[in-house]
């Protein structure tokens, strides 16, 4: 597919509604979930900011947040019909990924237009639509599937993978957590300086 | 008498080859079972001023580690008779004579473990009838190491503790059925979690040789979560180290079976990667605001 025109009208990006207000506490519930993470991780530093009863605590009242604020998430995407912007229409989208890392590279310091500038019916370029539908129907279920059956350790199975089950669980939460916190650096960088300049 | 019954323990329980032994030391303690199998068999001893229960069950016994043992060689005087004569219970510490006078048997640190005793929080009551046997009953005892896997052994320890410090109604098989001890173990955040993969005496026990026998009153006892949260936590490996087989090629792997503890099973190698990866974002992040900068681009 070839790169989409700009709508003559450019579309007004800022975050308004629901989106605010869920963007808000995603913000407060996964700063705290990384640093009562790490905290727990690395339990025995003498730098944790936190003591690990009360890392614990902050983890688990958070992740709880976290959870309900991703159903919330779900609910109002499907209702609100902000749900086509996370559509991979597309069935080629490796040659409209291309164009748009092309310009994240080099196109962007040489002033060049936005391949796929934002439009009312397609929010996000191919990188964003591919990234945020991984981290929200991908990543963010695992994450938090995972984090369950560690704060319910009775549901995980016994051993899994040869492992005694609840380390399988906690590698992968650790796995999905690390990428998140890359995503989340990315995306502030990327919505903040880049795509609002 | 007592080195030919050594010879016979040796044989029987020590080489594992030992079927005529073993039927030997059955025909011999068959006589005993005739009245100890008994359920509930109590009489009054009048020297400890106490019921005493008798019974003992043959099944549970060949089980113990004393299983291959003939009664008569721990009872050897005045059980020839009907009713038998003298004293019903043990002089303190009896398991010496055997465990570290006889050479041929496993030699147990029996002085040490004396010391740390009386200087833990049984040691009033070792002062009067607290005796290995209080805990290690000989006709019951189980190395802790041969319960099977690590869940076993550590519902084996807690066993240990949980004969006295269980609720009235008695002996109970876990520390998850008693109700007050979460409220007791508020300090965990999840208590339950920690009666089902944590021995009792990982937290109330001192810094002594065995962390077993050095009990600690609940105020003296460990409370700083990160003394077995942490990697490689010292009072975390040895919790599980004296309960891994001997000759074991890697015992903390073994004793970290179905037993997983945040912090202290962390994989250095993820570490590795997961803050490669955020630091490559970060230093991406930077060079490419930096250089779009200095192509002064809008930033």
């Amino acid at each position: 597919m070839s790169e989409r025109p700009p709508e003559e009208r450019p579309t007004d990006l800022r975050l308004g509604g629901w989106l605010l207000w869920w963007h808000g506490i995603q913000t407060v519930a996964f700063l705290g979930l990384i640093v009562s993470g790490a905290c727990m991780h690395w339990a025995d530093s003498p730098w944790a900011p936190l003591s690990f009863g009360d890392a614990v605590t902050a983890h688990n009242v958070l992740g709880l947040a976290y959870l309900v604020s991703w159903v919330v998430f779900v609910v109002l995407n499907l209702r609100s019909g902000n749900l086509r912007h996370y559509r991979l229409r597309d069935p080629d989208l490796r040659s409209r990924l291309w164009p748009q890392f092309r310009y994240y590279a080099w196109g962007i310091f040489h002033r060049e237009p936005e391949p796929f500038p934002p439009r009312t019916d397609e929010k996000f370029n191919p990188a964003q639509q591919l990234a945020y539908a991984a981290v929200m129907y991908l990543l963010m279920p695992i994450l938090l599937a995972s984090g369950t059956l560690l704060f319910f350790p009775i549901l995980a199975p016994e051993h899994a993978l040869g492992l005694p089950g609840l380390l399988p669980m906690a590698i992968i939460h650790l796995s999905a957590g690390y990428l998140l916190a890359a995503f989340l650096i990315l995306h502030v960088y990327l919505t903040l300086f880049l795509h609002r300049s | 008498m007592r080195s030919a019954w050594a010879l016979l323990w040796l044989t029987a329980g020590g080489l594992g080859t030992g079927d005529l032994a073993a039927s030997s030391v059955e025909e011999a303690n068959a006589a005993c079972h005739k009245c100890h199998a008994v359920p509930d068999l109590t009489v009054f001893d009048p020297r400890t001023d106490r019921m005493v229960i008798l019974t003992v069950d043959p099944a549970e016994y060949r089980r113990s580690v004393h299983g291959a043992l003939a009664c008569a060689e721990c009872h050897p005087h005045g059980y020839d008779r009907l009713p038998h004569y003298g004293p019903l219970s043990y002089p303190r510490f009896l398991c010496v004579s055997c465990h570290q006078e006889a050479g041929d048997i496993p030699q147990l640190t029996l002085e040490e473990r004396r010391e740390e005793l009386l200087g833990s929080a049984h040691g009033r009551e070792a002062e009067r009838d607290f005796t290995c046997h209080t805990c290690h009953d000989p006709h019951l005892f189980r190395l802790v190491r041969d319960e099977g896997a690590a869940l076993e052994r550590i519902r084996a320890s807690n066993r240990l503790c949980l004969d006295c410090h269980g609720t009235a109604a008695g002996r109970k098989p876990s520390f998850e059925d008693l109700p007050a001890s979460v409220d007791v173990h508020g300090l965990f955040p999840n208590p339950r979690a920690h009666f089902r993969k944590l021995k009792c005496v990982s937290c109330h026990t001192g810094e002594g040789h065995s962390r077993d026998h050095d009990v600690l009153t609940a105020i003296r006892s460990v409370r700083e979560c990160s003394e077995c949260h942490g990697q490689d936590a010292p009072r975390f490996e040895d919790s599980y180290a004296n309960a891994v087989s001997p000759g074991a090629p890697e015992p903390s792997g073994e004793a970290r079976e179905d037993v997983y503890v945040i912090g202290s099973s962390r994989s250095e190698w993820l570490d590795l990667v997961g803050l490669g990866l955020l630091t490559a974002i970060l230093a991406l992040t930077a060079v490419h605001a930096l250089a779009r900068q200095i192509s002064k681009g809008p930033l």
